[in-house]
């Protein structure tokens, strides 16, 4: 009979904290991923008093019933595996795809089945670690945030001493992929579980305030891909690669725990060797806690996920064998010696990404869709904002454009007149000409065509600001002025009913108080400080 | 709330701005050297930290540095204590007398919402003088401000345990908003940030019985409901200022420049007057419907209290036989922040001759804007001479706006008065004098006869046994 599976798809609706270890000081890691432990507690906590002990026996601990790690989703709601750690890159390459979303199958490699290109000589592989991968090549980094936070002393309302902690969390609104997998014969234990397990789940750490809220449902068969990686269709007869998908936890013939998977201790026959050379391997070791017992069980040394692990075989494994790698190793009802045998993604030097068959973004992923804007008042206000900061960057444009005209136009009187470039302009206009303009700017600042009138003298054309007088009229050609740059831009034209007028000559006289340019300009070339900057 | 102080106490306060104000935002732009704080609607408002900052100097004063701690908690190495008094931003009224939390749609549409969202409603120009009636260097200005009028609304909470102490010190604090030292903002010496309350509403739960915790859950959250909360009576606040009221009036004109719009109408020709008094507009409020006024003429308190100043510095020096002697070169008066009198009335910021860092004290002398209803209004013509041809100039014709024999009334106040000696007050006694007879010109064009205001009257203070100075004829023996 074959083994019963049910997948769920888990939806975060929460932030989740599962820590990576059990120390009590110091930055806390957490894991990107949901153990398959915290499954197996949630659904204890709901049933295990009910069942008889027998029962909770086949359930929770023989292994029968087997509670896997549950993995994220891509974004087009595929299955992801742990990153084999067999896959490098090399160092300072870009390895992704032009939107960062996954990985470039040609930039990856396994250096134990490649062939070294000479030119790779002074390139540095570089192994990686992080994230996950699916048969798409999709490359899933979930995201995470740290959050710091402290006690109160109830007494003072203050910070209570040496409380500071920080919560390394899993973002909300991702999905993984949970996988409860079990024998035949506890098929009405089964039953029960995935029952209990869909819904609304409370899952890690802080579960009572902020954190912890997950949303299973079941998967329907097809639903979302195989929780397994591809296999090989006709694997190599005299090698076997392992790919860890979650955390491996062996014992010597001893009992004890050992980090060196030897094959025996696979369950693999005695004629076959573990390849130490072709494998990669990182571990790392962790005390769960059990929150019933309030407290921490046996330390735990284990192989870590994403290890790739390869044997020499004398003859092919037989298809019972092959059946009981699938899990193995210690402690199977939390997920852990999940492998994948022979997968397809790790057959080449080079691995071969599929072509999603069907696919179907879950989240538009194109930019090309127009957002609609909401007419909310936050919108609006963001809006009016937006545009206040446009006016204001207009305004400092215009000033600038004519102000660097007016520059211009004083290099046109020099030569107009005849003054060599070592003499100071004498009739240029200089701080009070443009203090004047900077207040009547400002005085005016609500009423823009006063303000043009009374720089233009449209009314009393003797008494204009800039007008015959004061430097304005300084000659730059036959017939303008050095004023007419001012009073005769078409593009200031078009403000001089608009508020922005105000602005972009208090700018203009800002810039004229305050640049060293002008004052170069009138001076001469005698007078430039050649390290000065304008 | 924490177990050991159940009591909640809840205040809905309404203030109303006497003098234009503003909370500076650190920063100008291109144009102006002075923005305001906003709120996200780009309206006017008084962040909580003004307020908490304003009268918990204000409580430190009158009741010790202790209490102050007690209630508005402190942090000292290891030890601490929270606040039990929570502030929260006074959100501005709309036209219609009505503060609004949250986002508004309504700025552009409410006449008064689209007066106050402009970047510079009030733009003062200003000037620092030097003691030769100079400008000093990089002494021009301009501050930007909110129009007097303006009303805003907060919530004050208070976590009490109960105790005669603890609830006497919530009666202490709300006595000291109607103090004569609360204002807000920038420029409180300088005439602006005065605050008056307009309204007050109060209740008190105690979250250890049921209605104290219904109360507590049910309180109003929004400035424009005094649901739950009762009415109470302002209180006068006991404080220790001293005020003095000095009623002059003009001989002839002044005028205190840098006004943006004429008070009378263009002549003839269109023209308006080159120079022009200081006018303004302010918020009034009939009926609860707020309306903008029509510029008034306004004598800046910056500009009385320059002149006060100078003369004042003057004086002390005379009265403590600090001339300048004849050999030495005569050096520039900005020493007027070293001088001992300045500091204790006028305050000062100057640089520590120990280390170099900067040191200020705040000055104690108030005085308010002064808006003048209905001045009589005077245009004078001035032209330039040549001397050469005894013709005019050309182009130096222009026209002088003043406002003409205005009577108004001078209000002074000290905030700590005992804190001042006898040279001080000796010293001020003479400025005001002088001003009274005339001798201290205000406003600009002092050097042509304008600004010359005499007194109508005798000074009075508000308690003359707390300011005895030395009288008049000993003055004199003490001066020769």
């Amino acid at each position: 009979m074959s083994q019963l599976q049910q997948s769920f798809k888990i939806t975060l609706q929460q932030d989740v904290i599962f820590n990576a270890s059990s120390a009590t000081l110091g930055g806390q890691q957490g894991l990107d991923y949901l153990p398959g432990s915290v499954f197996l507690g949630a659904l204890a906590s709901r049933c295990y008093a009910e069942l008889s002990g027998d029962e909770a026996w086949q359930l929770f601990h023989s292994g029968m019933v087997r509670f896997h790690d549950a993995l994220p989703l891509d974004t087009h709601e595929q299955p992801a595996w742990p990153v084999p750690l067999s896959w490098h890159y090399y160092k300072g390459e870009e390895f992704r795809s032009s939107d960062r979303t996954a990985l470039d199958a040609r930039k990856i490699f396994d250096p134990a089945l490649h062939v070294q290109e000479p030119s790779a000589e002074s390139r540095q592989p570089k192994q990686m670690r992080k994230g996950y991968v699916s048969h798409s090549g999709a490359w899933v980094q979930p995201r995470q945030q740290l959050r710091m936070k402290t006690a109160i002393d109830a007494r003072q309302g203050t910070a209570a001493e040496s409380q500071l902690f920080g919560y390394h969390s899993l973002d909300a609104g991702q999905t993984y992929l949970f996988t409860l997998e079990a024998e035949p014969e506890a098929a009405a234990l089964f039953e029960k579980a995935v029952k209990q397990l869909t819904g609304t789940l409370r899952l890690g750490r802080s579960r009572s305030a902020q954190y912890g809220k997950a949303l299973s449902e079941r998967c329907e068969p097809g639903q979302i891909g195989s929780p397994l990686p591809a296999t090989q269709a006709s694997a190599p007869a005299q090698t076997l690669t392992l790919w860890l998908l979650s955390d491996l936890a062996l014992q010597d013939e001893h009992g004890q725990a050992t980090l060196q998977p030897q094959a025996r201790y696979l369950g693999l026959p005695d004629t076959a060797c573990w390849d130490k050379q072709h494998s990669y391997i990182r571990t790392r070791h962790y005390s769960p806690f059990n929150a019933y017992r309030q407290a921490y069980e046996q330390e735990r040394q284990v192989i870590s996920r994403g290890s790739v692990l390869r044997y020499r075989l004398e003859q092919p494994l037989t298809p019972a064998q092959l059946v009981a790698l699938h899990t193995c190793g210690l402690h199977t009802e939390s997920g852990l010696g999940r492998v994948a045998i022979n997968p397809e993604l790790l057959a080449q030097a080079q691995p071969a990404f599929k072509v999603r068959p069907d696919s179907k973004p879950s989240s538009s992923t194109t930019s090309d869709a127009h957002l609609a804007t909401g007419s909310s008042i936050l919108i609006q206000t963001l809006q009016s904002r937006h545009q206040a900061q446009q006016s204001y960057n207009t305004a400092e444009q215009e000033a600038q454009r004519l102000f660097k005209r007016l520059l211009d136009a004083l290099d046109r009187a020099r030569t107009w007149k005849g003054i060599p470039a070592s003499q100071t302009l004498e009739t240029a206009p200089g701080r009070s000409q443009w203090g004047i303009i900077k207040e009547l700017a400002s005085h005016h600042r609500h009423n823009p065509a006063q303000l043009w009138n009374t720089i233009t003298g449209q009314h009393n054309g003797a008494h204009a600001i800039i007008g015959n007088r004061s430097g304005w009229e300084l000659a730059t050609g036959p017939g303008t002025n050095l004023g007419q740059v001012i009073t005769q831009d078409a593009a200031l034209l078009q403000y001089t009913n608009q508020r922005l007028l105000a602005d972009v000559l208090g700018q203009l006289a800002a810039l004229g108080l305050s640049s060293k340019q002008w004052q170069a300009k009138v001076e001469g070339t005698h007078s430039v400080d050649q390290g000065a900057q304008a | 709330m924490i177990s050991a102080r159940p009591i909640y106490h809840y205040a809905l306060v309404e203030l109303e701005a006497l003098t234009p104000h503003g909370i500076q935002a650190g920063r100008g732009d291109t144009t102006h050297d002075v923005l305001l704080t906003r709120d996200p609607n780009g309206l006017p408002s008084i962040p909580a930290t003004s307020l908490a900052g304003v009268l918990r100097h204000l409580y430190a004063r009158a009741f010790g540095a202790e209490a102050e701690s007690r209630l508005f908690g402190y942090a000292q190495g290891n030890q601490g204590q929270p606040s039990w008094v929570h502030f929260t931003t006074a959100l501005v009224h709309d036209s219609s007398n009505r503060p609004r939390e949250g986002l508004r749609a309504d700025t552009e549409n409410d006449d008064l919402l689209k007066f106050l969202v402009q970047s510079k409603p009030l733009v003062r120009q200003r000037v620092h003088l030097n003691a030769r009636g100079a400008a000093a260097e990089t002494g021009k200005f301009d501050t930007t401000l909110i129009p007097a009028g303006t009303r805003y609304s907060t919530f004050v909470g208070y976590w009490s345990d109960g105790s005669p102490e603890a609830e006497a010190a919530w009666s202490q604090l709300l006595g000291l908003l109607r103090s004569r030292g609360f204002r807000l903002g920038h420029g409180t010496r300088s005439g602006s940030g005065a605050f008056k309350v307009n309204h007050l509403h109060i209740a008190r739960w105690d979250l250890k019985t049921p209605e104290g915790k219904k109360g507590f859950c049910q309180r109003s959250r929004q400035r424009a409901s005094t649901k739950g909360l009762t009415a109470q009576p302002l209180q006068t606040a006991a404080d220790t200022a001293l005020t003095a009221k000095l009623p002059l009036q003009a001989e002839a004109g002044w005028r205190v420049g840098g006004g943006e719009i004429s008070l009378s109408a263009p002549n003839a020709e269109g023209r308006t007057p080159h120079l022009l008094p200081q006018s303004e507009k302010r918020i009034g409020w009939t009926n609860n419907q707020a309306h903008i006024e029509e510029r008034i003429p306004v004598l800046p308190a910056s500009a009385v209290k320059g002149a006060l100043a100078h003369r004042f510095a003057f004086h002390y020096r005379c009265l403590g036989g600090e001339f300048v002697k004849p050999q030495e070169k005569q050096t520039e008066l900005e020493a007027n922040s070293q001088c001992l009198g300045i500091q204790a009335v006028f305050g000062y910021v100057a640089e520590s001759a120990q280390d170099g860092e900067e040191i200020a004290q705040v000055g104690q002398l108030l005085m308010d804007d002064l808006y003048l209803e209905g001045p009589a209004v005077a245009r004078q013509m001035h032209n330039r001479i040549d001397r050469f041809t005894g013709g005019v100039i050309d182009g130096a014709l222009f026209e002088e706006e003043l406002l003409w024999q205005t009577p108004l009334t001078l209000t002074l106040t000290l905030l700590e008065p005992e804190k001042l000696d006898d040279r001080c007050k000796q010293a001020l006694d003479r400025t005001l004098q002088d001003l009274a007879q005339g001798w201290l010109p205000l406003g600009a064009s002092g050097s042509r006869g304008q600004g010359v205001f005499s007194g109508t009257g005798d000074i009075q203070w508000s308690d003359p046994t707390r300011w005895n100075s030395t009288p008049a004829e000993q003055q004199e023996e003490q001066c020769a």
